[in-house]
């Protein structure tokens, strides 16, 4: 598909952010895990959570391409969705039959079915329906209601049960946004530029390298990068639901333990492959200690925008990916490029040598960057 | 058996932790490694953990 959207190009290509929004890559593995956490228990009703932030944050995606394109009509702002996901490497969904009492949306490939179903190399016990729900509601909703409160979502069919392609059905229904706070604001100001002091990092060569990774698409609309597939998503959607999840757990005394599982969720994840908020970093590493210094702390300012000033620590995925980069470094022989799987990673986890994150600073509860301290 | 026999090393302290979440026992989370494990109790998180291993 070609699609004359310069600007939108230019800010794709932006590392950081796009749309004012955060973006981060997010694998395969990460995904499985974090959403393998979130419905441990179904009482909790997660599946409704997952759904509204995506559907809030899909609804986002494109309205800045629209502002930039002076496209009001349902007709271009179809063809801006189109062009936004499988940029953003979602995968391509038909909108073509979409009209403004709601429609019938039908995927070739279901995003999380379809990656996750790699990664677990079975089909799912259970489908993974929310977030193509929720996608396909926040693209209708950025098409027909400005507003992006519409168009809650049912699937119709979906292939993890064998069906194949996902169809969403969507009625027009003002459901209201189910986030409390401001809900997702551009919040990437503030971050001082690169390069940082004190540090033993090349970040200008870094940041260098990063830019120069080819993250286009293939015709599915996805990113098959690092042995895995990638998704370049809004880094509120993913920060978020943790957010929803541990006060969730309050209820039944099980916070401390949703944490550990949301610190893991990320700690695995660097075992895979890392997401680009390494662009940030200042780092001391040596052989026993990881001293990570963020000021662009995505989840921190996701917190901020979605609350108030936190009374207590979120960085989930900083802590758990800073403890599992440094153990990669350090606790295993990463230089001799093992494989990636789960008898690497227990070997790993179980030695004496693995490391653990501690929060030193928080952005979110006031302090200029969050850092992580990581030590055997 | 025993809380750690069922649960081994770190990776079985991750699994007790979802297994605790899916059963909604904060008991368990404070279970030491060595208590042991009842045989209701044991069949009950036997099936919790093959159903968090799979989900």
């Amino acid at each position: 598909m070609t699609w004359p959207l310069p600007s939108l190009y230019e800010r794709i290509h932006d590392p950081v952010s796009t749309d004012g929004e955060p973006l981060a890559l997010y694998c395969t593995p990460y995904n499985d895990r974090l959403h393998k956490t979130l419905r441990l228990d179904p009482g909790l009703e997660m599946d409704g959570t997952i759904q509204a932030a995506a559907s809030e944050s899909t609804a986002q995606i494109p309205s800045s391409a629209a502002r930039d394109l002076s496209s009001d009509t349902s007709n271009a702002h179809i063809h801006i969705a189109h062009h936004r996901s499988t940029k953003l490497g979602i995968g391509t969904i038909g909108l073509s039959r979409t009209a403004p009492q709601g429609a019938t949306v039908r995927a070739p490939v279901s995003h999380y079915d379809s990656f996750l179903r790699q990664a677990v190399g079975q089909p799912f016990a259970t489908a993974h329906t929310p977030f193509d729900a929720g996608y396909a509601a926040g693209v209708a909703a950025f098409i027909y209601e400005p507003s992006h409160t519409g168009f809650p979502a049912q699937i119709g069919e979906y292939p993890s049960t064998g069906a194949s392609p996902v169809t969403v059905e969507l009625d027009r229904i003002n459901v209201g946004s189910v986030f409390p706070g401001v809900g997702y604001q551009a919040h990437n100001a503030g971050t001082p530029p690169p390069p940082w002091p004190d540090t033993q990092v090349d970040e200008a060569s870094v940041a260098a390298t990063l830019t120069t990774l080819n993250l286009c698409g293939n015709e599915d609309g996805l990113f098959p990068r690092f042995a895995v597939i990638l998704t370049r998503h809004f880094a509120s959607f993913y920060s978020c639901q943790p957010f929803e999840f541990i006060p969730k757990t309050d209820a039944f005394d099980m916070r401390d333990a949703a944490e550990l599982l949301c610190t893991d969720t990320a700690h695995r994840d660097a075992f895979h492959a890392y997401t680009d908020q390494v662009h940030g970093f200042i780092t001391k590493p040596s052989n026993d200690l990881l001293c990570a210094r963020i000021y662009n702390h995505y989840e921190s300012r996701g917190w901020l925008d979605m609350y108030a000033k936190a009374t207590h620590p979120i960085p989930h995925l900083a802590a758990g990916a800073a403890s599992g980069i440094v153990s990669l470094l350090y606790s295993a022989d990463i230089a001799a490029r093992p494989a990636l799987d789960l008898d690497f990673y227990t070997r790993v986890f179980e030695s004496k040598g693995s490391f653990e994150p501690e929060q030193t600073a928080s952005f979110a509860m006031g302090d200029g960057f969050t850092e992580i301290v990581a030590r055997r | 058996m025993t809380i750690e026999e069922l649960f081994p090393g770190k990776m079985g302290r991750v699994e007790l932790t979802r297994v605790a979440i899916s059963l909604r026992l904060p008991d368990l989370m404070r279970a030491k490694p060595s208590d042991p494990v009842s045989p209701e109790l044991l069949t009950h998180l036997q099936d919790a953990l093959k159903q968090v291993r799979k989900e």
